[in-house]
């Protein structure tokens, strides 16, 4: 997603945010429409760096925006309506990872998954190789501790600023950039490494 | 060394010199640097490359289904409402209903208000009935109700029961009996089932 879209995105159809919550808050359920379409998109790629699972992130995602349509009403506008969206996805991803954690304690999840991917060489198919760079590019995220995946979708795929995924996310800006700096690197060395094998 | 020290400090930068987050001084310099180091460059690029492979691969193979999702969402939130919408419509009517069970179940129970010793107290579940029992076998004959089954003409055991349980026709009460057997195992008994 381009810069210029995501501040555009604010503005869809000339209707802000706070128009479409002031709209909700009165009892029009389109509003709350709008703000999924507006939405969804960005959130569901974020879920899916995150958690590093299609099916796992779509869930979240509208789970996200059950308790999003839940506590609307509620919502006091202190924080702008995608920081709010975030914080609620990002805590569902947190606690979903958490409940992951117990199982692959006991499983054997190492950098061997990683390396493991088989080459695109014996297939020729285009897509096949897009499917393949993107499976790579999701399990080399998996390496990564979920706050550093989280800081790393959001700046990226979203471009938010670091300030807003401090907030977002509860740490210091600080923090923010030594997670991306940390992400930015084992990526690197990961991606890196898998190219040698495969063509990227 | 001195340039060495310098390109670690500049590869710190190098994630986010593109990103605009950098000082403008900062930047520049950044910048500057690059222009002059082909290791760092490299590692530029390289970042880079890496950013732009990890974005494409998402925005790629992402579905755009937020529609379907709306729908979804739309649907999910629609089926609990009308789940509430259910409860809502037979909870006053479950509510009368239990209202009545409860009443009807207040106006015909055995009346036990009576009793010495209510049937579900932890004093071992013990009844009157078991209770007068128990005393007109056990202590008819005791030297403690010996004076009070003379005067009353209690002449057996099955007299004290009757006497334990009709007392109105017999000179003599059931407090009467308790305190004369002073014991205190009926002192405790009596006074739960009374309190």
């Amino acid at each position: 997603m381009k810069k210029s879209e995501h501040s555009n995105s604010f503005k869809v159809k000339n209707i802000t945010d706070a128009e479409l919550i002031k709209r909700f808050k009165k009892g029009d359920e389109s509003a709350f429409s709008e703000i999924v379409l507006r939405y969804q998109p960005r959130l569901l790629i974020v879920a899916t760096a995150v958690l590093g699972d299609d099916d796992e992130a779509m869930d979240m995602v509208q789970e996200a925006f059950i308790k999003t349509y839940d506590n609307l009403k509620s919502f006091r506008g202190e924080s702008s309506l995608y920081t709010w969206l975030y914080r609620i996805l990002y805590n569902l991803c947190i606690s979903s990872l958490r409940k992951k954690k117990i199982v692959s304690f006991f499983s054997f999840d190492s950098h061997e998954e990683f390396y493991n991917i088989p080459s695109n060489e014996s297939d020729p198919m285009d897509n096949l190789k897009n499917k393949e760079i993107y499976n790579a590019v999701k399990t080399a995220m998996k390496q990564l501790p979920a706050k550093q995946r989280m800081v790393f979708a959001m700046k990226q795929f979203d471009e938010l600023k670091h300030y807003e995924i401090a907030k977002i996310m509860g740490i210091t800006e600080g923090a923010v950039k030594a997670s991306y700096f940390h992400a930015i690197r084992k990526l690197r060395e990961l991606l890196y490494r898998y190219g040698e094998n495969n063509e990227l | 060394m001195e340039r060495t020290m310098n390109c670690d400090r500049i590869k710190e930068h190098l994630p986010f010199i593109d990103d605009g987050s950098l000082d403008s001084n900062v930047e520049a310099f950044v910048r500057e640097h690059l222009k002059n180091c082909p290791e760092c460059r490299k590692e530029h690029d390289e970042i880079k490359n890496i950013k732009r492979i990890v974005q494409s691969a998402f925005t790629e193979n992402i579905p755009d289904n937020a529609h379907a999702m709306l729908r979804n969402i739309t649907s999910r939130i629609q089926s609990r409402k009308n789940t509430i919408e259910i409860y809502r419509r037979i909870l006053p009517s479950a509510a009368a209903i239990l209202i009545t069970v409860m009443l009807g179940y207040f106006a015909f129970i055995p009346d036990r208000s009576g009793d010495l010793v209510p049937q579900n107290t932890l004093n071992a579940g013990i009844t009157d009935e078991e209770l007068f029992d128990y005393i007109a076998e056990n202590h008819f004959d005791s030297y403690e109700l010996y004076e009070l089954v003379d005067e009353a003409e209690i002449i057996d055991e099955y007299d004290l029961r009757d006497a334990l349980f009709h007392h109105e026709y017999f000179t003599v009460t059931v407090d009467d009996i308790i305190e004369a057997l002073d014991y205190e195992e009926f002192n405790d008994l009596y006074v739960s089932a009374y309190n």
